[in-house]
């Protein structure tokens, strides 16, 4: 387990849809990636794990990676990871305690159904904010102060 | 510290010079305030370079034992419950030289010490060095003006607080603000002196422009006109009252907004004193405080206290000023009807005065029952896993209901003396108009006051009854909010018992070398759970505490990070005394691994770096990953960034404990204290977290408190306590070595232990 060195890798894809890495002169298929502050900090602290899932290490700054490896690196942290931005909300609503909201995201509209917004909305940084349906669904609100007031009233921020 | 020689009366000092040989020198001089039969008296303990005397004061001339040192084969002090004796032992048998209570306890207990050292070297003179002399003890403290006894450390008298002052120290929260209070303050006087004016419209109304019109026309049968001048009139009067109710309303407006303001940053001034002033407070504070009771003083009796410097204190100051204006206005108009009018007021004050004396008791009960109440639950919500496995939920539900019941009675008691003084005072008052009716009536009869007077008259007779009225509420408001901040204060007056001296230095970086001498200490004055323990430990050693429950291990810990401060002896850190150390930079250098680690609400990045905020994400990996934590961290979902829960409760119990290594060892500190941090683990855990421990303890000063003896195995030296002392100290091997010995008594008794569980 160390830090890796983004300049000693490389990453692709492989046909089969799954992540080989050459971390120096060590090849390894099958590789898994996990983000290590996958909502403070997604794309730096990247590890990657081998199929017996031992640790291969921890890639601080992908930047570091040639423009293909970043890439495929990209591609498949957007797999592993689903969590659709909130673009903006069309319709908001409160009733007995449930939040209804029409909204927009990066995934397409979605109706969404909030039980609860003190253990449903947890604030992160950067005026962001995580959402997490009835459904047990998440989606990130980014910059929630350009929301209308009522809107932000409604989700409590 | 007081010295051993405590002063004795001018009676009895004749008698004590009598028994003393010529040349004898006192040592230690020492009241008891029990006979040996248990009854209250008063003996003295008289030690000198020779002999064990006791004086016996009670009846006419006194009583007087000795006994020579010499004969002295071992002294020592037994504890019974609520008192105790001094014993010494002669050549032929026990003695029982004095009987004490509680209070003198710990005093005595320093005398066995003293006598060994007296008879070891006769030069040994407790007396004569203030320091070597000096014995701890718990110090009560009265107050200066009637001498009852105060809380531990409180420095506030209940029974001499005084109102004035409260009241005063109450207002001063007003003072950042004063122009936004003095604004409020000004509208409400204008919206009362405006209030103050339609009486007198009214009055020009009837007189002036109504009552002329009906006289000169006589009993006159359908509509007629009236005479255009006077209609003129009444539409100016009419516009007058239009302006005076609309510049109240805007008025009104404005003064709640400013008043709201002010007490909205009021109650956030005190709050966030209260709260910053309860991080300082010792953990001593906390043991003696209960939490439901603390989070009461911080959130609803803020609130109460806003309200009355707020609108309260305003509203009495108003109802105070219309109250002479009034009746001013009263005695101006007519000086005979005012007196009149005014005849009940005196009864109202006496009646008021009464209830306010016994409405501030009731108001003490009903603070006190509120308390006991968030004090249940504070208690039993936290504990509701406890509550179920037991199966105690309706005795839980029962004693609720015991206090809530206690709570009702105490409020309806209360219901009861408003139920009673609101409507008396109402019906006083309102003597006052009935009184006016009669005597004014026959005036207008007899033509010696007009209608429109009358009519003004009684409008400010009723006026009159509103300020009256506000101020029986308000009397009730004034009583609560000063218990309530009389509770406040006594918070914000308690002293820490663990300061920072004026001159104390910052540490630098320590190297971690400590040293105890001769440290002993007491929760309660009583029983001393450390007892004179002394050692040096270097830089870098790791130290096993081992023992029984109740042999001093926690407190021993908890001296080296200041959580208390000895009360006897000496603590050394790198050679300096730790009470010359400023508290946070030392504790910075201290980490602190608890048997129960408990998280805060937040993620596990922030958890991690806790005594570090602003920690770079890469240091967070390396302490988590020396903790052993980093493995399963990177297993959940949101990695670092993942919601521990409340108290940390969606981690297992193991993986709390990895996260608060990964805290304690993210400061990188130099002395490490591990307070039983594994013995509530399974074995694979804990042999991971052993495992983490081993990164932990190289280079630093370690302090290993452990049960299960096998986790100290990596010890330099083991230190073995028993009922406050070191009674062994070496390695794990020199120990064993010891026949009879308290470890090697442990360590059997845990191999027998073993053999049991694999069977």
């Amino acid at each position: 387990m160390s830090d890796l060195d983004g300049t000693q890798m490389q990453i692709r894809r492989t046909d089969h849809a799954l992540l080989a890495v050459r971390i120096g002169s060590q090849d390894f298929d099958d590789v898994t990636v996990r983000r290590a502050f996958p909502l403070e900090a997604a794309n730096q602290y990247i590890g990657f794990y081998d199929t017996e899932g031992t640790e291969l290490g921890i890639l601080q700054d992908p930047g570091r990676l040639d423009a293909a490896s970043a890439a495929a690196l990209d591609e498949q942290l957007s797999l592993t990871y689903f969590l659709p931005k909130i673009t903006g909300v069309t319709h908001i609503g409160e009733e007995f305690g449930v939040v209804y909201a029409d909204v927009e995201t990066t995934s397409g509209p979605r109706h969404i159904e909030i039980r609860g917004i003190r253990s449903s909305i947890r604030v992160l940084s950067r005026n962001r904010a995580l959402v997490e349906d009835a459904e047990g669904n998440r989606y990130e609100l980014s910059d929630f102060r350009r929301l209308p007031k009522i809107t932000r009233e409604i989700l409590g921020l | 510290m007081l010295d051993l020689l405590e002063p004795i009366s001018q009676d009895l000092e004749p008698h004590l010079r009598g028994a003393m040989h010529p040349g004898e020198l006192l040592l230690a001089l020492l009241s008891a305030d029990l006979d040996l039969d248990g009854r209250f008296g008063e003996n003295w303990l008289v030690l000198t370079d020779e002999r064990i005397i006791v004086l016996h004061a009670n009846h006419g001339t006194p009583r007087i034992e000795a006994w020579p040192l010499a004969d002295v084969q071992r002294i020592h002090t037994r504890s019974y419950v609520g008192n105790g004796s001094l014993v010494i032992e002669l050549p032929d048998g026990l003695h029982e030289l004095l009987r004490f209570s509680q209070g003198s306890f710990f005093k005595f207990s320093a005398i066995p010490q003293v006598v060994e050292a007296a008879m070891l070297s006769p030069l040994a003179r407790a007396g004569e060095d203030e320091d070597e002399g000096a014995i701890p003890h718990r110090r009560v403290e009265h107050c200066d003006t009637c001498g009852r006894a105060l809380r531990v450390g409180s420095k506030v008298c209940p029974a001499c607080i005084k109102k004035r002052e409260t009241f005063w120290r109450l207002l001063s929260y007003v003072k950042p603000y004063k122009s936004v209070a003095i604004f409020g303050f000004c509208l409400t006087l204008t919206m009362t002196a405006i209030g103050m004016l339609p009486p007198q419209l009214n009055k020009h109304l009837i007189d002036d422009v109504i009552v002329p019109v009906v006289a000169a026309r006589g009993v006159v049968e359908g509509p007629v006109v009236p005479p255009a001048d006077h209609v003129v009139m009444l539409g100016w009067v009419v516009i007058g009252l239009l302006s005076i109710h609309f510049s109240r309303m805007l008025i009104n407006g404005v003064r709640s907004y400013s008043l709201g303001w002010l007490g909205q940053r009021i109650t956030y001034d005190l709050q966030t004193e209260i709260f910053s002033y309860l991080q300082l407070l010792s953990l001593s504070f906390y043991s003696r405080h209960s939490t439901g009771r603390i989070m009461t003083r911080v959130t609803s009796d803020t609130e109460r206290m806003r309200g009355f410097i707020t609108t309260g204190f305003q509203d009495m100051v108003i109802a105070i000023l219309t109250l002479i204006g009034i009746g001013a206005m009263l005695f101006w108009m007519n000086w005979q009807l005012a007196l009149l009018a005014l005849i009940p007021t005196p009864i109202m004050l006496v009646v008021t005065l009464f209830y306010r004396r016994r409405i501030h008791w009731v108001f003490h009960t009903i603070w006190r029952r509120i308390s006991a109440l968030n004090s249940q639950l504070a208690d039993t919500i936290p504990g509701v896993k406890v509550v179920k496995a037991f199966a105690q939920e309706s005795r839980e539900i029962a004693t609720f209901d015991k206090r809530n019941t206690e709570l009702r009675e105490s409020r309806m008691v209360s219901v009861r003396m408003r139920s009673y003084f609101l409507p008396a005072i109402a019906f006083i008052t309102s003597m006052g108009s009935v009184i006016l009716w009669w005597f004014g009536g026959n005036r207008v009869l007899e033509n010696t006051l007009t209608l429109g007077q009358l009519q003004a008259f009684i409008a400010y007779m009723v006026m009159f009854l509103n300020p009256v009225r506000e101020l029986s509420r308000l009397s009730d408001e004034l009583e609560s909010a000063a218990t309530t901040a009389e509770r406040v204060f006594e918070i914000l007056d308690t002293e820490p018992e663990v300061r920072d001296e004026p001159q104390a230095q910052d540490p630098g970086v320590i190297e971690g070398r400590v040293e105890f001498r001769n440290v002993s200490f007491t929760y309660d004055g009583f029983a001393r759970i450390l007892d004179r323990c002394s050692f040096v430990v270097e830089p870098g050693e790791m130290i096993g505490l081992v023992g029984p429950s109740g042999a001093g291990k926690s407190t021993l810990v908890n001296l080296i990070s200041r959580f208390f401060d000895a009360t006897d002896g000496e603590i050394l850190i790198d050679g300096v005394p730790i009470t010359a150390l400023q508290q946070k930079k030392l504790r910075a250098q201290i980490g602190v691994v608890l048997q129960e680690p408990l998280l805060f609400q937040g993620s596990v990045a922030e958890n991690i770096s806790y005594g570090r905020p602003g920690a770079a994400r890469t240091e967070i990996i390396a302490a988590a990953r020396a903790a052993n934590a980093h493995t399963f961290v990177m297993k959940l979902s949101d990695g670092y960034d993942s919601e521990v829960g409340e108290r940390g409760g969606r981690l297992s119990g193991g993986e709390r404990q990895r996260i608060s290594i990964a805290r304690a060892l993210i400061g990188n500190p130099r002395i490490l204290i591990l307070d039983e941090a594994t013995s509530s683990v399974d074995t694979q855990t804990e042999f991971e977290i052993q495992e983490a421990l081993e990164h932990l303890v190289a280079n630093r000063t370690t302090f290993a408190i452990a049960h299960r003896l096998s986790t100290l195995k990596n010890a330099d030296r083991l230190f073995v306590l028993d009922k406050g002392r070191i009674v062994e100290e070496g390695t794990h091997a020199d120990l064993l070595e010891i026949e009879a010995g308290v470890y090697r008594n442990l360590v059997n008794m845990q191999s027998e232990l073993a053999k049991v569980r694999a069977l």
